[in-house]
């Protein structure tokens, strides 16, 4: 049987998730310009920012997909994990996979007249999707929590 | 209200649609080799006709999958065709495009530490890879969809 507590704690997890999305996509894709710097640096410190990126990215995709009390119990993420969620979600996903849509093809468009490297077209791509998907799902998120 | 002729016509369109989102998908992924053959930066005017060919294709695919192929029908026929299963489909079918679009740009990530991908290769690799995901998983719910409704 669900307790207050979980319903406290699903609660709270929901909230959180709904503040800490949107600013995690918007930070993350502010913090690309960091990325493409012009100055010349050591290839160790280059392949460390490269790594770095990645991770970040992985990160926000895991939590896009599992932060919803997985780890807090099957209870907590039944609350946590509600159809509106799952939907919401989903919608996240949508607007992730369109605005990836949108930058493969903007960026087609520009390397036919300026070279884009393969980094850094997939640099772009991949942050279009995941900052997109995660500003989506979290403003729905919150709206959701808004409405009641 | 909808006339039998519109229930029948949107549920032919729709059965079309379940068999030809795979079919299309797939002869998306295999035409894909003829367009690794050509140089960077096309100077040739058939390889920029080449070049600018798949985006139209690409582009063509995707307006496909949004509108479900009831662009130019009424708008009853329209509504038919697009129910809530059908919706619904379209949102998983866009949340594969999603993991499989991550799925390649990671995969691209990891080979451009030991070997160079030129720009047009690599946005080649992840919408296709996107585009495909995406109708396949489509038609196949689709079919899946139609098949059930049919059983008794």
């Amino acid at each position: 049987m669900t307790t207050p507590s979980d319903i406290d704690l699903a609660d709270r997890l929901s909230r959180r998730r709904a503040r800490m999305f949107p600013l995690l996509g918007i930070y993350f894709i502010a913090g690309q310009a960091v990325f493409f710097r012009q100055a010349e640096e050591p290839a160790r410190i280059a392949a460390f920012k490269i790594s770095a990126w990645l991770v970040w990215a992985i990160v926000l995709l895991v939590a896009l997909a599992f932060a919803g009390g997985h780890f807090r119990g099957a209870k907590v993420r039944a609350l946590v994990e509600d159809e509106v969620s799952r939907a919401n979600r989903l919608r996240g996903y949508a607007t992730g996979f369109w605005a990836a849509a949108a930058a493969a093809i903007l960026l087609y468009v520009v390397n036919m007249f300026e070279p884009v490297t393969g980094r850094e077209a997939i640099h772009l791509i991949l942050t279009a999707l995941v900052g997109a998907a995660l500003i989506r799902f979290g403003t729905l998120e919150r709206r959701a929590l808004r409405d009641g | 209200m909808s006339d039998l002729s519109d229930v029948e016509y949107a549920d032919r369109l729709s059965r079309r649609r379940a068999r030809m989102l795979p079919v299309l998908a797939i002869v998306f992924l295999a035409g894909q080799a003829i367009y690794f053959s050509g140089p960077e930066m096309p100077a040739r005017t058939v390889d920029q006709i080449k070049v600018s060919a798949w985006l139209v294709w690409a582009v063509v695919l995707l307006v496909l999958l949004a509108s479900g192929g009831g662009l130019f029908r009424s708008r009853k026929v329209r509504a038919l065709m697009e129910d809530e299963s059908t919706i619904a489909n379209r949102h998983r079918a866009y949340s594969l495009g999603f993991w499989t679009a991550v799925g390649a740009a990671v995969g691209l990530y990891v080979v451009t530490m030991f070997e160079s991908v030129s720009g047009r290769e690599a946005i080649h690799i992840i919408l296709t890879m996107a585009v495909a995901g995406a109708l396949l998983m489509f038609g196949t719910l689709e079919r899946r969809a139609h098949r059930e409704r049919a059983e008794p």
